[in-house]
């Protein structure tokens, strides 16, 4: 016979009806018979209980009506726009530090694809990509590069001012000896 | 889920049908705002965050290249925008004491209040896991395509919530 600890770990699975055919009359025999179990069932079961009651008081309908009719005027800016924002920054320099490596260093040379949605883990929303010959300095250099996608970064970046952004993105064009 | 009729509208919005997209948005409004609202437990965060969810899917729909489906495609955007979402001002810490034998209108407050601070203990992805399984009925393979994690992982997502869960909610069950 199985112990305890097995039963107790298939109890989720068994309230959400997850288990084989098997598996259930197995648990469903054990519970019978173990008063273990059975505590532990009847705590999970009821917290599926308590759970069950939290509703969702849904907006009113003119609340739906009115966001439909705001997607489509031409002068809706997202509230957030900070991901165009560093892809803006960020894509030139990555292109332009691509292109100055590639014409340094043209021996022994990788080639890499870095895609900037992977980079944001957002696939589907930022399509850019970037391409290029490149060799294997670049690419620790690059990974230096990345950590500028960071959220903070960010974060920051939106805080800056038109001077500061200026700043920021000289200094990353000195720290890959880009000519601006 | 009645996925070719999303195929149907979404090319029919690409050809320029805007009625189209008005179908979308009514299919998934209600479902979308739903998470938005477990996720946040707030009901102004969960507006904003269903306009923000609204305005990248019909800003992005011309580029949805149908490798995967619509539904996971949405539900992508919802996820990821929720979890990238910080709240303005923490929460404030509530108080509650767990009911009697009977459940009175100030019980059900208190557990509201209780479920709402158990779920927003929980980690994002975990809650985010808990969320689409148990409430909005998705698999653990659709919730793995949708936030780009493996079956295992959301499972494993799921039951580390449900046994956080336990202990949040201790005084309730």
């Amino acid at each position: 016979m199985k112990n305890c600890q097995a039963f107790k770990r298939k109890i989720v699975d068994y309230i959400e009806d997850q288990l084989t055919e098997y598996e259930h009359e197995e648990f469903k025999e054990h519970l019978q018979r173990c008063k273990q179990c059975q505590t532990e069932y009847s705590k999970v079961k009821k917290l599926y209980e308590v759970l069950d009651n939290d509703t969702v008081i849904l907006p009113e309908q003119a609340f739906f009506d009115s966001l439909k009719i705001k997607l489509r005027q031409k002068n809706w800016v997202p509230r957030k726009s900070y991901i165009k924002r560093i892809i803006k920054i960020l894509v030139p320099v990555f292109a332009a530090a691509i292109i100055v490596l590639l014409l340094n260093q043209p021996d022994k040379t990788v080639e890499m694809r870095v895609s900037v949605s992977v980079l944001l883990e957002d696939e589907e929303i930022a399509v850019l990509g970037l391409s290029g010959v490149i060799n294997e300095e670049l690419i620790d250099e690059l990974s230096v590069v990345e950590e500028y996608l960071s959220f903070e970064v960010d974060v920051t970046i939106d805080e800056l001012s038109e001077e500061e952004q200026a700043e920021f993105i000289k200094n990353l064009y000195e720290k890959y000896n880009i000519d601006a | 889920m009645n996925g070719d009729e999303d195929t149907v509208l979404v090319r029919d919005f690409k050809n320029g049908n805007e009625k189209a997209f008005d179908r979308l948005f009514e299919k998934y409004q209600m479902s979308l705002y739903s998470i938005c609202y477990r996720f946040t437990r707030n009901e102004s965060d969960a507006r904003e965050l269903t306009q923000d969810i609204f305005i990248k899917i019909y800003n992005n729909l011309n580029k949805f290249n149908e490798k995967s489906k619509f539904f996971t495609w949405v539900y992508r955007i919802a996820v990821n925008t929720c979890i990238s979402f910080k709240r303005k001002q923490k929460q404030p810490e509530m108080n509650y004491e767990p009911p009697g034998e009977t459940i009175s209108l100030g019980d059900r407050v208190r557990m509201k209040i209780a479920i709402d601070d158990a779920l927003l203990k929980l980690p994002d992805r975990q809650r985010m896991s808990f969320i689409l399984h148990h409430y909005e009925g998705y698999t653990f393979d659709e919730i793995g395509r949708i936030m780009g994690i493996t079956t295992g992982a959301a499972k494993a997502n799921h039951h580390h919530a449900i046994r956080k869960l336990r202990v949040f909610m201790k005084g309730w069950i």
